[in-house]
């Protein structure tokens, strides 16, 4: 029936119009009104359509479930029920049948009523035990537990009245998502002690789930329907016998049946008499969802989720949720003990086992409230190379006799035993297993670091090669489970490679495998075959060993040369964190093999740490474009690191990170560099966040303590951040990057003493002493003392040359230039910009340079100039986050400013907003906050003084973020400039005294304080 | 509850000045919101409710709703936004189960696909669907209001308000808009009642 739009009008309005008469009269009036033949048949059948359709369309297709519509069809509101309780609504609908909210008439108090299905109260042998369960419910009184104050009956049905609570379930709270720890550990010590009061009277729950478990607003847990499990008129009884449900059934019913059997408890589900054990198991299950988010025990049918509770372990919840502290996770396991005699006995052990937990989270904080860690210098990048991190085995885990291992079990490589005479194997072969047994995800090996750090404390070497007793007693001193050893002997012409594994602490063989090698070129290959069944044996299961299996010879390099010299840049990494002196050994591994992928990535990855960044770039694309010759992990490392480091495409890079982490979750590279990234972004919640989960995972690393320090003082979190800094010193966690951040906390603090005490240490050290003395640059010019900064600019440049490193000579010189254009003496920028770009095009020398340029602006040819290193900054890295929302935002609103167009500045600072609080530069060039600084100066062109004021205070408000950078200084002035914008004489005299304050040790000729100066004045 | 993410708010204050570019925007993250809902509530299995599939999808689009602010003007828009995703998250789901079953390949439907789908037949989702389709090119008006009603589970006078017109005429448009609908639906499927 095709109709016009018009016509259709034309019939709705005749249809509308013939509704309102009486259907006898429709017909004929219709006639009367409509002559048009077609027209007519459409109203006619339209009315004919009407009649017909009866309710179709009448309900929305969601009608409203009853549990939100509060409509029910027992008892609408205001109904009163057995003359005392008067229905105000009802509150939710399930298993147990309806609950309402009522008012109790009698004792004027609300309640809830909760009725029972209609099926049980048919069955007088059901009621009665119904009440007799009920009345012994309700004799519990704790404050953990929903009370019951009575039983009644209204006409045919059998109701409960009880405490009527304001909150959630902990099933809604959860919602699919780990709670934070925190949480976990208060509410479980609630439910446990609960729990054990119920116990104590004898009382079991047999159905403790989340959706029985109450949160009030005040974070109060009420465990409800104590005691009516037992009686056959639960989800779980039906369920008990509903093994045969059918499939589709089941999948359309996810809130029923599926949802209670996954709490079940193994003697529930083999039908056997309960104790209260099964509470305390139940309890475990709901532990492990509030910490993972996840059931422990899934499937998709009712028979596997049984199997799964009676045979399976389930994942570590570490796994799912970085952030659980081994003895939380120790709890959990000992309430998931399938045989009950192994679980906990008594609910009042976990909860002594919570509040312990919580005891000692407690002091830990009081130590290191830790924030997070920023990243601000190019070796926060990754904390740690290719390194795996260590895990401390737990307790309860270790303690079991050690036959295979799994997967909370750390291993130490010892070095090869060579009997060959060859020394090429030496420092090889271990490097070879390692890159080997890296791969699993299952295998935890001790980190490089973590085993330099042992042998210091053990007063040895950090280098001392790892044999015999020494790698044993590593092993126990770290906690690890095994040794692996390995030998290599030759036989002619054949080489024949041993490994065995051996449990550290009481010598036990748990696995062995021997190979023969023909020829020497034939070892990495040989060898690389003996640890993947080796990796089978110690009891990783088959299919990951398949996925994460990349040949050795494959995966690192065919060249025993190559692998030696790798390993040994490694090693020196590991030992002595020392990029500069590992960059030349990865350099010559590249020379032995072109195609050594993660060669190349080191490199980048060192370069990264001291600066270099084009150097960086460069190394890691090179190893991005050989990544097909890595493994899975490799890969994910060079992935990750070329959209950090090279496209700057930070959600990309934030991506590879989080899926390596999920696939390595004890990696500390993903949450190390995450921590960096957010910093990029200005998101210091999330990098503390992050940073904060990468020291969980490797406790003794200096990098991850200093980033930690760096994110509490961007956070403005400043004693937290020393007291960090502290206790990383106390553990012997000193590094050149914990020196600077003091620095800069010394500054926060403005602590000159403290300032001047770590630019002493950094004297003569190459690679560092210029940092210190660049920060220090900054530090006097944020003082207006301009020739000083000067100075100590040029020593920085000088320093960082004699380290060979141009490009953060390159960000000294920015940063001069930077300087020099915003305190006025615009005369000089060009030059300074010059000796930057001539030491480096990298991005933020280019961008440090262009920003001064077009701030000083002193003729057409630098507009030109300054465009022109814009576009290319575009143009080369177009995926570049901070270029595009940070950097090229900023320096084009500055050209705008000049073109007298503030509109615009402000219109192309707008897709800046997100980023600006971001800390992007890597290296010492810190350029935090310019956008609000130029949006500032353009609402000041435009008049805008209370706008403007906004943008500077937000300046000084992030004085974490800004820290020394000379717009921390200059956002004062803005203030004052605003003020008098705004009339406010008084604010501007304060805003001007408070700048001249701060200069009061200036150079007095500094233009941009003459003319405060003159302002100043002006306004008396 | 997790709060809705503050692009959604952000996005309805948007729209809620007249930036009706903010509609486009808003559709994906409501989309991913109410996704997001009601896939976390089916992996959480939540044992206390026995809820029918379609309530699923139903209860996420509520517990969004129920979060808005009481900002009745973004709550107007957020529900034009909402019934048209609800609309295109039904006949989605119900394309696909219908491909699947033509393809035989039932058993690549996730389970949360399964559950999320409407019970009803999803062949006459699709009629509905492309019905009302014709009726918006007939009247965008009506369209609407079936969209608010049938899909975004309105009264009357919630509808009335959003599109600014007087009860009265959406009940009138209402019935004419059912009639017309019902008569397109019930002939290729011969008597319908």
């Amino acid at each position: 029936m095709e109709i016009t739009p018009d016509k259709w009008q034309q019939a709705k309005a005749l249809f509308d119009a013939v509704l309102q008469r009486p259907p006898s009269d429709r017909a004929s009036f219709l006639a009367s009104i409509c002559p048009e033949e077609d027209l007519r048949q459409q109203v006619e059948q339209l009315l004919i359509n009407h009649e017909q359709a009866g309710s179709f369309l009448s309900k929305p297709i969601l009608h409203h479930n009853q549990h939100y519509a509060g409509k029910s069809e027992r008892f609408a509101s205001g109904a009163i029920v057995a003359g005392r309780f008067k229905i105000v609504r009802l509150l939710g609908k399930g298993g147990m049948g309806e609950v309402f909210e009522a008012q109790d008439l009698k004792l004027r108090r609300q309640v809830a009523l909760k009725f029972l299905p209609e099926a049980t109260s048919g069955d007088p042998q059901m009621l009665e035990r119904f009440e007799r369960e009920a009345r012994a419910a309700s004799t519990l009184n704790h404050p953990g537990i929903c009370t019951i104050h009575d039983i009644g009956e209204a006409e045919r049905w059998h109701f409960i009245t009880m405490e009527l609570l304001e909150g959630e379930t902990l099933g809604h709270l959860i919602n699919g998502k780990p709670l934070e720890i925190e949480t976990v550990v208060d509410l479980g010590i609630q439910i446990a002690d609960a729990l054990d009061a119920a116990h104590s009277k004898g009382i079991i729950h047999r159905d403790i789930k989340p959706g029985n478990i109450f949160v009030t607003s005040r974070k109060q847990t009420k465990i409800l329907d104590f005691g009516l499990a037992k009686l056959p008129l639960k989800v779980d009884s039906v369920v008990m016998s509903a093994t045969t449900i059918d499939a589709e059934q089941r999948l359309t019913s996810p809130g029923s049946a599926m949802g209670t059997v996954a709490y079940m408890s193994p003697e529930q589900v083999r039908g056997k008499e309960l104790d209260l054990r099964t509470d305390l198991f139940s309890f475990g299950v709901v532990l492990y969802e509030m910490v993972t988010g996840v059931l422990p025990f899934r499937g998709d049918a009712i028979a596997t989720v049984f199997d799964t509770i009676l045979h399976k372990s389930p994942v570590a919840p570490v796994r799912l949720n970085q952030d659980v502290p081994e003895k939380l996770e120790y709890v959990i396991c000992k309430c998931l003990q399938k045989d009950r005699g192994l679980r906990y006995q008594h609910s009042s052990e976990i909860r002594s086992d919570l509040q312990r937990l919580k005891r000692d989270s407690d002091s830990n904080n009081s130590i290191v409230e830790a924030p997070p860690v920023a990243a601000r210098w190019p070796w926060w990048i990754a904390v740690t190379a290719m390194v795996i991190i260590a895990a401390v085995a737990m307790g309860y885990f270790s303690s079991h006799r050690l036959t295979k291992l799994t997967d909370k079990d750390t291993l130490v490589l010892a070095e090869f035993t060579n009997t060959t005479g060859d020394t090429v194997f030496d420092g090889t072969l271990r490097q070879g297993l390692s890159s080997q047994l890296e791969q699993s995800p299952f295998l935890n090996l001790l980190s490089d670091q973590r085993i330099a750090q042992t042998l210091s404390l053990m007063e040895q070497r950090k280098d001392t090669r790892l044999t015999g007793e020494l790698v044993r007693e590593v092993c126990q001193r770290t906690a690890s489970s095994a040794t692996i050893e390995g030998s290599i002997s030759s036989l002619a012409t054949q080489y024949v490679l041993g490994l065995k594994a051996v449990n550290c602490r009481n010598g036990d063989l748990l696995a062995d495998e021997q190979i023969v090698a023909n020829g020497k070129e034939q070892v990495l290959k040989a060898l690389g075959e003996a640890a993947t069944k080796l990796r089978g044996k110690l009891g990783e299961s088959l299919s990951t060993v398949q996925r994460f299996d990349t040949p050795v010879e494959e995966a690192t390099t065919p060249s025993l040369e190559a692998l030696q010299v790798y390993s040994l840049g490694q090693r020196s990494l590991a030992a002595n964190a020392d990029p500069a002196a590992a960059v030349p050994l990865f350099r010559r591994a590249i020379g032995l093999d072109q195609n050594f992928a993660m060669a190349y990535a080191l490199l980048g990855l060192n370069f990264a740490y001291l600066g270099q960044n084009g150097l960086a770039a460069e190394n890691t694309r090179k190893a991005y474009e050989l990544r097909d010759r890595v493994s899975e992990r490799e890969r994910f490392f060079i992935e990750s690191n070329y959209y950090f480091l090279v496209t700057g495409n930070l959600e990309k890079a934030r991506q590879a990170y989080e899926l390596w982490a999920q696939i390595y979750p004890r990696d500390t590279p993903p949450p190390g560099n995450l921590g960096a990234l957010y910093v990029s972004l200005g998101q210091y919640d999330k990098a503390l966040e992050k940073t904060r989960a990468a020291l969980r995972l490797d406790r003794g690393s200096a990098a991850s303590y200093a980033s930690l320090v760096g994110c509490l003082y961007l956070l403005n979190r400043l004693s937290e951040a020393a007291a960090t800094a502290q206790e990383a010193q106390a553990k012997n966690l000193d590094s050149a990057w914990l020196r600077i951040n003091l620095y800069m906390l010394a500054f926060l603090q403005n602590d000159a003493e403290g300032m001047a005490r770590q630019v002493a240490w950094s004297v003569g050290k190459p690679g560092v002493e210029d940092i210190l003395l660049g920060v220090d640059a900054e530090t006097t010019a944020y003082f207006g003392q301009l020739r000083k900064a000067r100075e100590l600019s040029r020593r920085a440049v000088a320093s960082a040359e004699r380290a060979g490193e141009k490009e953060t000579a390159a960000h000294y010189e920015a940063d001069a230039a930077l300087r020099e254009a915003l305190f006025g003496y615009t005369a000089s920028v060009g030059e300074r910009a010059r000796a930057a770009l001539s030491l480096s095009m990298d991005r933020d020398a280019q961008y440090g340079a262009a920003l001064a340029m077009a701030v000083a602006l002193t003729s057409r040819k630098q507009v030109q100039q300054v465009e022109k290193l814009a576009n290319d900054l575009d143009s080369r890295l177009p995926d570049d986050t901070i270029v595009r929302f940070n950097y090229l935002p900023t320096v084009r609103a500055k050209l705008a400013l000049r073109r007298n167009d503030p509109l615009k500045a402000i219109e192309l600072l707008q897709e800046a907003t997100p980023y600006e609080l971001g800390s992007p530069g890597f290296g010492p060039f810190m350029v935090a906050l310019y956008p609000a600084y130029v949006r500032g100066e353009a609402y000041l062109d435009m008049n805008q003084g209370s706008e403007a004021a906004a943008e500077f205070q937000k300046i000084l408000t992030h004085r974490g973020i800004v820290a020394n950078g000379p717009i921390g200084a200059l956002a004062q002035l803005g203030v004052a400039r605003a003020s008098v914008l705004e009339g406010e004489n008084d604010k501007a005299r304060s805003a001007y005294q408070d700048f001249f304050a701060l200069w009061k040790d200036a150079d007095p000729d500094i233009p941009v304080l003459k003319q405060a100066k003159t302002e100043y004045a002006k306004l008396k | 509850m997790e709060p809705v993410s503050p692009d959604v708010t952000s996005l309805l204050k948007k729209l809620a000045d007249g930036n009706q570019e903010a509609a486009s925007e808003l559709i994906p993250v409501i989309y991913q919101e109410l996704h997001r809902l009601a896939v976390g509530h089916l992996r959480h299995e939540r044992p206390d409710h026995t809820l029918q599939p379609t309530a699923l999808v139903h209860e996420a689009y509520i517990k969004l709703v129920a979060q808005r602010n009481a900002d009745w003007q973004s709550r107007a828009h957020f529900f034009a936004v909402a019934s048209k995703l609800m609309r295109r998250i039904l006949v989605d789901y119900a394309r696909r189960h219908l491909r699947a079953k033509r393809g035989g390949r039932q058993a690549k439907l996730s389970l949360d696909e399964v559950v999320l789908l409407s019970p009803d037949r999803p062949d006459k989702m699709l009629a509905l669907d492309e019905s009302l389709t014709r009726l918006e090119r007939l009247d965008p008006r009506q369209g609407r209001i079936v969209e608010l009603r049938y899909f975004g589970g309105l009264t009357v006078e919630e509808a009335a308000q959003i599109l600014g017109v007087s009860p009265t005429t959406v009940r009138r448009e209402w019935t004419s808009a059912k009639a017309w609908l019902y008569g397109e639906l019930k002939e290729p499927h011969g008597d319908h009642a």
